[in-house]
């Protein structure tokens, strides 16, 4: 019969199935090809810099981001900077204007600046003196959220008399103009690339062109940003050819990119990485300046606390010691001034409050909390003394150090709590005066603006005659005048124990033994790319 | 079947409404603002947060700025970064298929493992075989990605160095498939090794109960053999509650990424969304969301779709 002649079903199933085993093999043979390819091979002459963030725009100006400054500082320069040894140095001016070289008027309410007149825009065009009038009224612009205008706002004009000739006049006195000119708000922009142009919505943005040792080539939106080599910088071509800047996101990916060697530089590593990153071979750890601190605000108006003797209390009871070697990693040491020693109006004679729980009983004692109750917390007529650390909430060595705090401070009798917030709702809370004690950090510029107790003044510092010292810093032309004022106002303060300064909190780099030429300053880590080797 | 599809997304429009009102009353709800995110540098003045927050309309009320978000949306506007300085869309997009790649990867992975995890074990009449699978469900259902995470970067990473410590390909080389993919292996099997261990025992518990149906006995008693009983038979049936999970567990996979992307440092959606919420971004946070919104009425109408291609009984109207 002609049925019988086909194929039985069974003798074609073997060769349907065929097929799918090529398949399988198939699937395991290209799976195995991809996980055995050999690791990240590196390009000659490139540097690859691991940091946490991505720059949200690579305009300057518009972002308060560390980290995309110092991506900015590639790219773009200033007209100072600050060295190594934490004095100026000129970048596309040719000096640091001074009273005495008559770059300063005597009132100090004019600056002279001249350009290098050597400088070029990666486009070929020639830097001029328009270019920085014009990022003047950028930072000024009132349409464009540019979050801090300090110092530029009160600049009255800026005169063009010649190409490299730029005059920032004053109204009155302003002997903050170079600390900010060198500092985040310093890059200068192309005029002739976007002056009347619109900058909220602009190309530039993420296709930058600066005049900056090294320009843009790719910008992978979460991954990573290349740079290469700009080789006719004004300040000699880079000996590297390119930078790749990684965004890694977090602390994982930076461990396992520094356990692998994948990396020169890793910027701005947390505490949490600092032992980690102790024993990584074949990287040392940098401190980048950063005229930044940790310290407890103190609610100086506070029915408790409005008391120096409770205030002075909470000082002699806080072991900074403790905090500083094991929560801090033992890189830092304690501070005892407002301003860290790094900065160079520091005071270091200020009083200080070694750990002494005995002195900080016995103040509490004479502060009329001398009885205490079956719990072990002191009261004062029949109150108890109860304090809140208020404190930022996500963060490990945060709450391990507001738990050490509270663990000394209790043992004094005092009954502490911690109250976590987040983040972005810290500054109204203090605004508000809604705290008692507030753990957190504070910057101060390389010209100090004292924000902090001119500005926002969370802690309710009322001592006027104290404030006034500092409200006459800015129009004092001298600077060792300044310093004198300043170092009088820290002693105040601690004598008063008004703050409690606890440690500097300096930016913690790894940065391999093959990086040469490294050298982070207050201006950042990467101002001086174009002067990095690798070995 | 198109008009049921039509009629299925309009009917959905109000609960995207309501779902975008409660998302932008959440983003609301603690305290301080995107402009305050500023406030932690000493050289921003409150005067200057003013001002910001006035430039990006957050100083008029809730209701206003809701009403006005809603509007450009409905006309193609998405919002303007408030960090990135460029609208959320671009910014939200550019992500969106990096997250796809990484999503459908997992997914792949889930789904091969576990469709062959769970014939596997419900053909195999080892009690060692089950055993194995539920302690795997268990161990899988259990360990959280971050960990799970970490321990493959630190040994395959670290330690023996096959796969690279993150990212989506090599710096500064073209696009290459096997790049991608190199990029894409672990990352890929640590999102989906938690679903291999759900879904095997959906097949597995299918597989077994059609196994026992009548018209498999049939096709047994007529002659046809083993592997075609089990795949062209039995595992249609078994697999319509696969079906269903998947389509409801697709959103998920998505938000599971967030996490795997930060360890692995992937550049996609979660990761924009977990940066966004820290800096406040809420026009590009709000896009992701509604982003995720839409990906969930789509994952679930194509389940409802796909239920009438594996099962012809079924008839939309």
């Amino acid at each position: 019969m002609p049925h019988l002649a086909r194929p039985a079903p069974g003798q074609a199933r073997p060769r349907r199935r065929r097929p799918l085993r090529r398949a399988a093999w198939l699937v395991v043979v290209v799976a195995t090809l991809t996980l055995a390819l050999p690791g990240l091979a590196f390009a000659q002459g490139r540097a690859t810099v691991l940091s946490p963030q991505e720059p949200s725009t690579l305009l300057p100006h518009l972002d308060l981001l560390t980290l995309t400054h110092e991506v900015q500082h590639l790219i773009f320069d200033c007209l100072y900077v600050v060295g190594p040894d934490g004095d100026y140095l000129p970048q596309l001016a040719t000096e640091v204007p001074t009273v005495a070289n008559g770059g300063i008027s005597e009132d100090g309410s004019t600056y002279t600046i001249r350009l290098r007149d050597d400088v070029r825009w990666h486009d070929g065009e020639p830097l001029t003196s328009e270019d920085v009038r014009f990022t003047w009224q950028v930072i000024t612009d009132p349409d464009l959220p540019v979050p801090s205008r300090a110092v530029w706002e009160n600049v009255v004009d800026v005169e063009t008399p010649d190409d490299h000739t730029a005059v920032i006049r004053f109204a009155e006195t302003n002997v903050n103009f170079l600390g900010r000119a060198a500092s985040d708000a310093c890059f200068v922009l192309p005029a002739h690339l976007l002056d009347g142009e619109d900058l909220v919505d602009h190309a530039f943005n993420r296709a930058p062109v600066g005049t900056g040792p090294f320009e843009l080539a790719e910008w992978s939106a979460g991954a990573f940003a290349r740079l290469t080599a700009n080789p006719t910088y004004f300040g000699g071509a880079p000996d590297l050819d390119e930078i790749v800047v990684r965004f890694t996101g977090g602390s994982q990916a930076t461990r396992t990119a520094l356990q692998r060697g994948e990396a020169e530089l890793a910027l701005h590593i947390g505490q949490a990485d600092l032992r980690f990153a102790q024993g990584l071979s074949g990287y040392r750890i940098e401190q980048g300046p950063a005229h930044a601190w940790w310290q407890f605000w103190i609610d100086n108006q506070d029915p408790i606390l409005e008391d120096v003797r409770v205030r002075r209390a909470l000082a002699h009871g806080l072991d900074r010691d403790l905090i500083t070697e094991t929560v801090m990693g033992g890189v830092v040491p304690p501070q005892h001034a407002i301003l860290p020693a790094s900065h160079w109006a520091h005071a270091d004679d200020v009083t200080r409050y070694p750990y002494d729980p005995e002195a900080a009983a016995a103040l509490l004692d004479q502060a009329g909390w001398d009885q205490v109750g079956s719990d072990g917390v002191r009261v004062r007529n029949g109150q108890r003394l109860e304090i809140e650390i208020l404190n930022i909430a996500g963060q490990v060595e945060r709450r391990q150090v507001v738990q050490i705090a509270q663990d000394l401070w209790s043992d004094l009798g005092i009954m502490a709590t911690i109250r976590e917030i987040d983040g972005a709702g810290f500054p109204s809370a203090m605004a508000a005066a809604d705290f008692q004690l507030a753990y957190g950090w504070f910057g101060e510029n390389q010209e100090p603006t004292f924000n902090l107790w001119l500005g926002t003044n969370w802690q309710r510092f009322g001592d006027e005659d104290a404030l006034d010292l500092l409200r006459g810093v800015s129009s004092t032309v001298d600077r060792d005048a300044r310093a004198e004022a300043i170092r009088a106002f820290q002693r105040i303060v601690a004598e008063e124990a008004a703050m409690l300064p606890l440690a500097p909190r300096p930016l913690l780099n790894v940065a391999s033994e093959r990086l040469d030429g490294y050298a982070p300053t207050l201006s950042g880590s990467l101002w001086n790319a174009h002067q990095w080797t690798l070995r | 079947m198109l008009i049921y599809a039509l009629r299925r997304t309009l009917g959905s429009l109000p609960r995207v409404l309501l779902v975008s009102l409660l998302l932008f009353l959440l983003l609301q709800l603690p305290a301080g603002g995107p402009a305050d995110v500023f406030a932690a540098d000493p050289t921003a003045s409150p005067e200057a947060i003013e001002r910001i927050e006035a430039l990006w309309g957050l100083d008029r009320p809730v209701h206003e700025q809701y009403l006005t978000w809603l509007g450009n949306l409905v006309r193609g506007d998405w919002g303007f970064s408030f960090s990135e300085r460029r609208p959320a869309r671009d910014v939200v997009l550019e992500r969106l298929g990096n997250t796809l790649w990484l999503t459908g990867g997992a997914l792949a992975f889930g789904l091969v493992a576990g469709v062959a995890l769970g014939v596997a074990t419900a053909l195999s009449s080892s009690r060692a075989a089950r055993a194995a699978l539920q302690l795997l469900s268990v161990i899988g259902m259990s360990v959280p990605t971050f960990w799970s995470g970490t321990l493959v970067l630190l040994w395959f990473g670290v330690h023996w160095n096959w796969i690279p410590s993150g990212g989506m390909g090599r710096v500064g080389e073209p696009f290459a498939l096997t790049d991608l993919l190199h990029h894409l292996v672990a990352p890929a099997i640590v999102l989906g090794s938690v679903y291999v261990a759900q879904w095997s025992r959906f097949v597995h518990a299918g597989l077994e109960e059609a196994l026992r149906e009548d018209y498999v006995r049939t096709a047994r008693a007529k002659g046809v053999r083993r592997l075609p009983r089990v795949f062209k038979h039995a595992f249609p049936n078994a697999a319509i509650p696969l079906v269903t999970v998947l389509g409801l567990e697709i959103p998920r996979l998505v938000s599971g990424a967030m996490v795997t992307e930060v360890v692995f440092s992937w550049p996609g959606l979660g990761r924009l969304l977990t940066t966004s919420l820290l800096g406040r971004d809420y026009p590009v946070v709000m896009a992701a969301l509604m982003l995720l919104v839409a990906l969930v009425i789509v994952a679930n109408l194509l389940t409802d779709l796909a239920y009438g291609l594996l099962d012809p009984r079924v008839r939309y109207g």
